[in-house]
């Protein structure tokens, strides 16, 4: 087995692999391939599949089942019932940590089922694409694996392979790394008609979610969509402010999904070393140059996104 | 051929009508014993409601055959397309209640292109110049348009009662047709409908005087409504016993309607609610009197945009509830046990499953008369976390015996849980479970989930209606083929492995009248096994299954008497490929209102 790519995170060799592992993804989902082919696909992947774990610690066996969880929260804190249970053989292998690899600010930390959720957010904001690296936008698999994260995110339909249910299982905890912000821009692959819901409930329920965040009262589960519009945009898109944790996947999934209108690359891999953003962050972070973030209150002001908590 | 209406030949009309019209006004003409024997039986088919047993008494002879077309005063067609308006006006001529159905319901679940058919506008015609007492209008999947709204106002003086379900094409402006028009209108009930807003003030249309509704029902409207008007409405409606509000209705408002009508026997909340924030200090009206006053309330619903603060409100109704619809109301375990625990009567509920496992074990503990059960799922996707289970089903089972019907959506659940509702709540009619990962197992075992359904078709011995899901082998179309002797409606998706599943069910089902069925592997020859049965059924429905045209060009050839529709996809360029076979019998040739992507072989 070849030594995993350790180094240099950020920049080019990283994206191989990850461009490899949602390769393996996306071709596994498609529906003519044999469970075989995936087989053979994921093993020659999982080698070179990014692994990351503390410093100076023990690689372990590779099982699809363990999956690499970058985004994942630190799931002991998690009461609901969550099928998260497969991301939480975080690696510990003997990887180089990040701050070796990131000039600048910013720590890097990936912890074992201990760590921040703060951190680990960082850490997806890491392998967003930037500066070209881009992962693939996957077709089929843009599953659950946003939900792995957090709280229920959007529904990535898996139309592949209705009969090969299992192959799909164990591929999500690697489908999180690579997909988790390929798939937050737009879902994917719905099946038309199921599950079985007339219109009107599902529109209603969105929509009352919706009333609710507005209003006083508490919103349920169910989605937060809110209207993005970026300045010379042809049209506007809506995200579900649900399927994000924090500022950072909330803007990196805004880039991404605005990066089809800009031109320029995205200028630095810069980490965002603190909770809060800055403008110097999102400047960074988005598009390089021009761009901010901002929002309109109920007062009608145009407030800065990020100064507020998430929550 | 249980419904055949045109084996028979037309009766003599115009003879009777003369007799009849002699009896009436008192010319006697002596009449023959024949006659008489009609006139009896005219008189004793009056009290015969039941449609089947009335298409049962049509059979019998001729003479029989007329008496009962008649006397029939109940018209149901379901199948809009399976009888022409024409034909059925010509055989019943004194009809006063129509019940209409149209498009297939699968259709609910965009499966089909939109503007397939189910017209309203032939029927309205056809009938505004033939049953000029027509009551009652109840349609279910049609494609209404004002102008049917319009004339159906104009044409008939009697109209009493108007209930839409499901259907779409129509605005405010055809609403305020009908309120500003039917003078005698009692009930207005619209449900689940698309009802365009056409920005007119509907609500103030209704006549000034008093009115005699009963039941007005519009909480699927999705714009807002003149409150003020609806305020006075309700002042002015003495008889009002139903009230559904739509989700434009905050909860203030909604004290003052109850404070005008303490009569209500059907109240649907409206959004539960207030539109403003209402401040530490304000003065909130006193909701829990206002529900108090309403003693003989005893079917809520509504509770759109819930604030479960206002919950308790609705405390003092609990006991007399019968029917209680949350399935809007976005509430958690303990918030519901704080209301269920007083709903000792609760015979129909609908809920969400934000409540959980523990939630519904509430109502298993408390609601021993449930005969309904609905569990919708707050996050409809496949892989979203389920928060009700086996666990919720096996506790509803222990603990509502009683139960008819059920429909429940969730991500996980074991074959151990359904057979142990088999088996506890024998009085089974309905069981709709819808597993909402496709071709999941039983989650703990890991089998598939034949056994589970096997066993309901085994031991729910009155079973008419049943939905499958979960991975399924051609096993459970066995057990269904076998023990499901009385199943009428079947909804079969994803599940399967080969030909010998869809036969076993067309082999085995002889009351089968309505089949659906989505992305299953069921091919041609599987198609053909049915061919005995295909004049006894209403509908099948085959999406995304193995059909090849030709299987069903088969069909339509050895089987004149139905419609067999092939329906595209409407991108799909490839002129041949179909996603959708929908076929029905019917007495007309086929219908040339079809739009493009269907082909009628």
């Amino acid at each position: 087995m070849s030594i995993p790519l350790e180094h240099d995170y950020i920049g080019l060799s990283e994206a191989p692999s990850m461009e490899r592992a949602s390769d393996k993804i996306s071709s596994a989902s498609s529906s003519t391939i044999s469970s075989e082919s995936e087989k053979s696909t994921a093993l020659n992947l999982r080698e070179t599949e990014l692994r990351l774990g503390l410093p100076g610690s023990e690689s372990p066996e590779r099982k699809p089942q363990l999956g690499v969880s970058l985004f994942g929260k630190d799931l002991e804190d998690k009461t609901n019932g969550y099928s998260l249970g497969s991301l939480k053989g975080f690696v510990s292998g003997a990887k180089r940590g990040f701050s070796d690899a990131i000039d600048g600010s910013g720590k890097w930390v990936f912890s074992v089922n201990g760590g921040s959720e703060v951190d680990l957010g960082k850490g997806a904001v890491l392998f967003s694409p930037r500066g070209g690296n881009g992962v693939k936008p996957l077709g089929g698999l843009d599953n659950n694996s946003a939900q792995k994260s957090c709280m229920p995110g959007p529904a990535m339909k898996d139309v592949a392979a209705p009969s090969s249910p299992k192959p799909v299982q164990e591929k999500k905890p690697q489908a999180s790394a690579a997909n988790e912000h390929a798939s937050a821009p737009a879902a994917k692959a719905q099946v038309v008609g199921w599950p079985p819901i007339r219109s009107f409930r599902k529109n209603t329920m969105a929509s009352s979610a919706k009333n609710n965040e507005d209003a006083e009262g508490k919103s349920g589960l169910g989605c937060l969509y809110v209207k993005v519009s970026m300045d010379g945009a042809p049209y506007l898109r809506k995200v579900d402010l649900k399927t994000y944790c924090n500022y950072m996947e909330l803007s990196s999934a805004l880039e991404k999904m605005f990066s089809c209108f800009t031109i320029g690359q995205c200028g630095s891999h810069g980490l965002p070393g603190r909770d809060g953003l800055t403008e110097s962050h999102l400047m960074d972070l988005l598009h390089g140059s021009e761009y901010v973030l901002t929002y309109e209150d109920k007062d009608g002001d145009w407030m800065l996104v990020g100064d507020v908590p998430w929550e | 051929m249980s419904e055949d209406r045109n084996e028979m030949p037309e009766p003599e009309v115009d003879t009777r009508r003369r007799e009849i019209a002699g009896v009436l006004t008192g010319e006697f003409q002596s009449p023959s014993p024949d006659q008489v024997l009609e006139n009896v039986l005219e008189n004793v088919l009056l009290f015969l409601t039941s449609r089947r047993d009335r298409n049962a008494v049509s059979l019998v002879c001729k003479s029989w055959y007329r008496a009962e077309a008649l006397t029939r005063s109940d018209l149901f067609i379901g199948n809009c397309y399976a009888v022409s308006p024409r034909r059925a006006i010509e055989r019943f001529r004194r009809v006063r209640s129509v019940v209409l159905k149209g498009k297939p319901r699968f259709a609910d679940f965009n499966l089909m292109p939109p503007n397939w058919g189910a017209y309203f506008t032939p029927w309205v015609t056809a009938m505004a110049t033939s049953y000029p007492w027509l009551e009652k209008v109840y349609l279910k999947r049609m494609f209404v348009t004002d102008r049917d709204l319009e004339l159906l106002a104009q044409s008939f003086p009697a109209f009493k009662e108007l209930v839409l379900v499901c259907c779409d094409g129509f605005g405010t402006s055809g609403l305020a047709g009908i309120a500003s028009k039917c003078r005698q209108l009692r009930v207005l009930d619209l449900i689940e409908d698309e009802v365009a807003d056409d920005e007119v003030d509907w609500i103030s249309c209704f006549p000034e005087s008093g009115t005699c509704l009963e039941s007005l029902i519009f909480d699927c409207i999705e714009c807002p409504i003149n409150f003020e008007a609806l305020e006075r409405l309700v002042a002015r409606s003495p008889s009002l016993r139903k009230l559904r509000l739509n989700r434009y209705v905050s909860i203030g408002q909604l004290y003052r309607l109850m404070i005008r009508a303490p009569q209500l026997t059907h109240l649907g909340s409206g959004s539960f609610s207030s539109s403003d924030i209402v401040a530490q200090g304000d003065q909130e009206p006193d909701y829990i009197s206002a529900f108090a006053a309403c003693r003989s309330l005893v079917c809520l619903s509504g509770f759109r945009e819930i604030i479960p603060d206002y919950l308790p409100a609705i405390y003092p109704v609990c006991a007399n509830l019968t029917s209680l619809n949350f399935s809007y109301a976005n509430i958690n375990t303990e918030q519901l046990k704080s209301v269920i625990c007083h709903c000792h009567k609760l015979q129909i509920f609908w809920v969400l499953d934000s409540v959980c496992d523990e939630g519904l074990q509430a109502v298993a503990a408390t609601c021993k008369e449930l005969r309904e059960l609905r569990v919708f799922p707050i996050d409809a996707r496949e892989d979203s976390e389920g928060p009700v289970s086996e666990v919720g089903l096996q506790a509803i089972s222990e603990g509502c015996r009683k139960l008819q019907s059920i429909l429940y959506f969730c991500q996980r659940m074991t074959n151990a849980a359904v057979i142990a509702m088999s088996k506890n709540c024998s009085d089974l009619v309905v069981f709709r479970l819808c597993i909402m990962g496709r071709h999941r197992p039983d989650h703990i075992t890991g089998e598939p989930m034949d056994e589970g359904f096997g066993a309901i078709v085994m031991n729910c011995k009155k079973l008419t209606r049943l939905a499958i899901s979960g991975l399924l082998t051609d096993k459970a179309f066995s057990y269904i083929g076998k023990y499901g002797k009385l199943v009428r409606t079947l909804s079969v998706a994803f599940a399967g492995d080969s030909d010998m599943g869809l036969k076993y069910v067309l082999e085995g089902c002889p009351k089968l009248q309505k089949l659906e069925i989505r992305d299953s592997p069921f091919g041609d020859a599987a198609l053909r096994s049915g061919l005995h049965h295909y004049y006894n059924m209403r509908f099948l429905w085959m999406s995304s299954c193995r059909l090849s045209r030709q299987g069903c060009e088969e069909i339509a050839r050895a089987m004149p008497g139905l419609v067999v529709e092939v329906i595209r996809n409407e991108n799909e360029e490839d002129k041949d490929g179909f996603e959708i076979l929908y076929m029905y019998r019917s007495l007309e040739r086929p219908r040339i209102d079809a739009p493009e992507f269907v082909t009628i072989l």
